[in-house]
């Protein structure tokens, strides 16, 4: 059940709101109205309320009220600056949702352990840095993150394994991304290939800059940057890929569509995932506060039509996950 | 109300202030990762997936138009539900929506890259001189249901962008030769490159073919002969280059030519030339927020010359009836009154600077502003002043907001300013609410008007003898000529099945239109004692159900699937004097269309596929009608690597059975072999 806070419920009197839901909660959770145990209160607050940011509540509410601990449930927009207030004070566990809501909460100085998500470690450690000095300050301080960023090292797994005579792999990287460029250069040389590594920034041609590269690889991944790199390489890059027919292993599902042949990215619902898990663990055991999280769950996906273009012929999904899971 | 250039001016200029306030820091959020990248954007200037438009939309994409046995762009639409392909003349094509297809089917926008090839002269789509080909197109984008909201008054009933093929997607030369009946010769030849930063696609092209065969057959119970001179001969250069000085900073520059010779006429034909030419330039950047600029500016110059027969004073009085009046008439020395040459120019540039931002409560908006300038010459259009001009402008905005994860409300107008004070406004509504993950329900209205074109507003053709005397009138545009309008409403459907296998697009709509604007007969005393007169004199509903379907169980197979019923009342004003007469012509427009494209792409590269296409009857208010008729098309291709290069031939072969009537009876359409040859190069 999702009792999140809608845009519209705004111009309704909230007054007898809570009591309201709370009854809902009540009469619609048989599990709970005959339980003597005090309920968890996890309060959502999300950054938009689009769908991906809704997925991640809805998924995680579904998931938690499954289990055997009791859980009642407040949601709200980054902006309700009094639920937020209200949801300091009373809430047992507060779950951010996205960057925006994460800053909304956490400048707040909240004092019970506050779960991030779908959120950056870039995005991340940027807030941290701002209301806590530094990032390990903001974890001791009890904020916990599951970061939304896959690891590189897992699109390059998954190229070896779709292109196994694969013997350049091209990466792309951003001023975001340009510090850990030896990182990613390891991992594809210890995945048995060469790497071509190109930076873009802003100022720089960007067809000048990728078009050598993609021509020399036999597999491309552009490591996700800030929204002007992804944004305004990804029409060069596919346009590219598909001239010198060199597939390219994308980080969403935008991507994908958009005519890449594979795509490794954490969908809302293995956020959701995560996050119950998280918040179970957290409920139980306090353990899993004030940690970083990689995320542990990850889809992947294809486009066939680019895989007949390429010439490529691809298993089943299933095939694929079980081995990046290994 | 009158225009005001400096307030739209001041109104563009807070717009580009607010949005370079939104900026925000380079830093990697959920958002950059979660963003859209290629989306639709013909409905409202922003990208969208096709569940958030506030409009229907159909993408025929690279796959659907290999996977078709189309023969040229025209024969695409068929894949498109609601709308109709068809031939005047075998070179002059029309294309249109649900209604109102004459001869110069003028109420659809027609966009290549985002520029307007809608001409003034015509108020019209020359197909002919598109200079573009199966092979130059990325995609098609098709709004189905008015779209003046975002593209002004020619997108009346809906709009077509045409996206050619990126200078990036390809590389070298390339050739492509079609050999057919009917005389089809078709080359091209195009090279994609660098020339120092620019990535260039250039191309050049020749195409020809004698047009429908000459008629022999019984018409109207009596055996008939018609020899067709509706051949064609085309040549079309077109230049496509993209520099990307920056990450944020795309230019693109097309320009090109063609020079063509078609054919035209109804019985007695006469040759068209037309040098047509167009400059566009685009320029679009994008923000570290996700936010855009976008300038366009393009240039279209048509250049038209129709060769006709001369007429004399002397040969025009021997239609003119016995009596005092010939008699005094020939008392005139004879001079030579139409000339062997109608000669036209039309020219239009066009600016628009748009903009899209986010809102972070969940809020988008693309706005922009316009500017445009018509100019048409004509030595029979206009009367005694051979040069009319007109300049206008234009502001829209559009917003999107997602209401909820289920709901998202569309909102969007245009503003339209022309000379003289005139100003029309469209607008639009809709709500698209998510039904479950994949299907998604859409309600949506829409208020359009269309201000009647520079032709349409101006038009006085006359058959003078000299300034004093008028021989003949033929028409003229009524001073108090205004906009038309359309009230419509939808409830569209959009969804995918099986894991986005099949997609699906259901519409039902209603469309009214009203001041329609057509020709109405006045006395008039001349030697035929009538005038045509334009006017709003129409008026047309059109209620009806259309729906598509494309499946994709695999990348070999390719199942695509489009219907509509058209239920059309369509009621003109034919007459004022001396007696009133109305007319009904709903039958002018085909209550039943629909396609099946099956395409099947073997292991081997061998791709096959039929088309099926079925059109109901039209009823002509006089004269015979155009009977119903289903064709196949088939097409088989094959694929290969030719040194490390692209080659492919293929055999097309259109309407596989008996001949079908287009248009008029002496047009039929018979079977059509084409053969071809693409060989990449170098």
């Amino acid at each position: 059940m999702n009792i999140f806070y809608k845009w519209p419920f705004r111009f309704i009197s909230t007054r007898y709101l809570d009591a309201w839901v709370l009854l809902c909660i009540i009469f619609s959770n048989p599990l709970l109205a005959a339980s003597s145990e005090t309920p968890r209160k996890i309060a959502f607050v999300i950054s938009k309320a689009s769908p991906a940011y809704q997925q991640v509540v809805t998924g995680a509410e579904e998931k938690l009220l499954g289990q055997s601990s009791v859980y009642s449930f407040d949601g709200m927009l980054q902006g309700a600056d009094r639920k937020i207030d209200q949801a300091i004070e009373t809430a047992d566990i507060i779950v951010t949702v996205g960057a925006g809501a994460t800053e909304a909460v956490v400048s707040k100085g909240p004092s019970q352990p506050v779960i991030a998500a779908l959120i950056t470690d870039s995005a991340f450690s940027a807030i941290a840095e701002k209301y806590y000095a530094s990032r390990q300050q903001a974890l001791d301080s009890g904020l916990s993150v599951i970061c939304l960023d896959q690891p590189v090292k897992r699109s390059i797994e998954l190229s070896k394994m779709l292109m196994p005579s694969a013997s350049n792999v091209g990466l792309m990287l951003g001023p975001a991304s340009l510090p850990r460029l030896e990182e990613f250069g390891s991992h594809v040389s210890n995945a048995g290939m060469n790497p071509i590594l190109v930076a873009v920034n802003a100022r720089d041609n960007p067809i000048k800059v990728l078009e050598p590269a993609i021509k020399r690889a036999d597999v491309f991944i552009p490591v996700p940057d800030s929204r002007l790199i992804n944004i305004s390489t990804a029409k060069w890059i596919l346009q590219l890929s598909y001239r010198y027919k060199v597939p390219v292993v994308a980080y969403s599902r935008a991507y994908l569509k958009a005519g890449a042949l594979a795509a490794v990215y954490t969908s809302p619902e293995n956020v959701a995932q995560q996050v119950s898990e998280l918040v179970a663990e957290v409920v139980n055991s306090e353990e899993g506060i004030g940690l970083a999280h990689m995320p542990a769950y990850f889809s992947v996906e294809f486009n066939t039509n680019v895989a007949e273009h390429l010439g490529i012929d691809l298993k089943d999904t299933e095939f694929y996950l079980e081995r990046l899971n290994d | 109300m009158t225009y005001n250039p400096a307030a739209n001016l001041m109104l563009l200029c807070c717009c580009i202030l607010f949005v370079f306030s939104s900026a925000r820091a380079d830093m990697v959020t959920e958002d950059d990762l979660l963003a859209d990248i290629h989306l639709v954007s013909s409905v409202t200037h922003m990208n969208q997936t096709l569940d958030q438009t506030p409009a229907a939309v159909t993408i025929i994409d690279r796959r659907t138009i290999k996977a078709s046995a189309a023969v040229d762009v025209l024969d695409l639409f068929r894949l498109v539900p609601g709308f109709r392909a068809y031939y005047v003349n075998a070179n002059f094509p029309g294309v249109t929506y649900h209604a109102l297809g004459d001869d110069n089917p003028r109420r659809l926008e027609v966009k290549i890259d985002g520029r307007s090839v809608y001409e003034s002269i015509f108020s019209s789509v020359e197909w002919t001189t598109l200079g573009v080909e199966l092979d130059d197109i990325d995609y098609i984008e098709v709004v189905r249901g008015g779209n003046a909201p975002a593209d002004g008054s020619n997108a009346f009933l809906a709009s077509i962008n045409i996206v050619t093929r990126s200078p990036l997607q390809e590389g070298g030369w390339k050739v492509h030769s079609q050999i057919g009946n009917h005389n089809i010769r078709n080359n091209a030849i195009s090279y994609s490159g660098q020339l120092g930063a620019v990535q260039h696609r250039t191309v050049l092209r020749h195409s020809s073919n004698d047009g429908f065969e000459d008629f022999a057959g019984n018409y109207a119970g009596q055996f008939t002969q018609i020899a067709l001179d509706d051949g064609a001969d085309t040549t079309t250069f077109g230049f496509r280059g993209l520099w990307t000085p920056s990450a944020k900073d795309s230019i693109e520059l097309q320009f090109g030519f063609n020079d063509s010779e078609v054919g035209i006429g109804e019985r007695n034909y006469i040759l068209r030339q037309i040098d047509y030419q167009y400059q566009h330039l685009n320029w679009s950047r994008i923000n570290s927020d996700g936010s855009t600029f976008e300038f366009t500016s393009y240039h279209n110059k048509f250049d038209i010359s129709d060769q006709q027969d001369a007429l004399t004073f002397y040969q025009a009085l021997n239609f003119f009836p016995e009596g005092p009046l010939k008699e005094s008439l020939a008392q005139l020395p004879d001079k030579l009154i139409i000339e062997p040459s109608h000669k036209a120019i039309s020219e239009r540039w066009d600016s628009e600077f748009r903009a899209t931002f986010d809102h972070r409560h969940n809020v988008r908006a693309a706005y922009g502003a316009a500017l445009r300038r018509d100019k048409v010459k004509s030595n029979m259009l206009f009367d005694m002043s051979d040069l009319s001009a007109e300049n206008s402008s234009r502001v829209f905005a559009h917003f999107e907001w997602q209401m909820s994860d289920k709901l998202i409300a569309n909102t969007g107008f245009m503003s339209e300013s022309k000379d003289g004070g005139l100003r029309v406004g469209s607008y639009r509504m809709a709500f698209n609410y998510q039904l479950a993950n994949n299907h998604t329900l859409r309600l949506a209205f829409n208020h359009g008007h269309r201000a009647p074109t520079l032709l349409e507003s101006n038009q006085s053709t006359f058959v003078r003898y000299d300034e004093n005397l008028i021989l003949d009138g033929v028409v003229v545009s009524d001073s108090d000529i205004h906009a038309e309008k359309l009230i419509s409403s939808e409830l569209g459907y959009a969804g995918s099945l099986f894991n986005d296998h099949l997609h699906l697009d259901m519409r039902l709509f209603s469309e009214k239109m009203s001041d329609v604007i057509a020709e109405r007969r006045e006395q008039y005393p001349d030697f035929d004692g009538q005038l045509n007169i334009r006017d709003n004199t129409d008026s047309v509903t059109a209620r009806g159900l259309e729906w598509q379907a494309q499946y994709r169980p695999s990348s070999q197979f390719l199942i695509h699937a489009n219907y509509s019923f058209v239920d059309l009342t369509h009621s003109a004003f034919y007459r004022s004097t001396p007696v009133e007469e109305i007319r009904d012509l709903s039958g002018v427009n085909p209550k039943h269309l629909g396609s099946l494209l099956v395409n099947y792409l073997t292991k081997r590269e061998l791709s096959l596929s039929a088309m099926l296409s079925h059109q109901s009857r039209i009823r002509h208010f006089s004269g015979n009608d155009d009977e119903g008729f289903t064709r196949l098309d088939v097409k088989a291709a094959k694929s290969w690597q030719l040194a490390g290069k692209d080659a492919e031939v293929a055999l097309t072969i259109q309407n596989l059975g008996s001949d079908y009537r287009e248009n008029y009876f002496y047009n039929q359409f018979s079977t059509r072999y084409v053969l071809s040859l693409k060989i990449g190069l170098l």
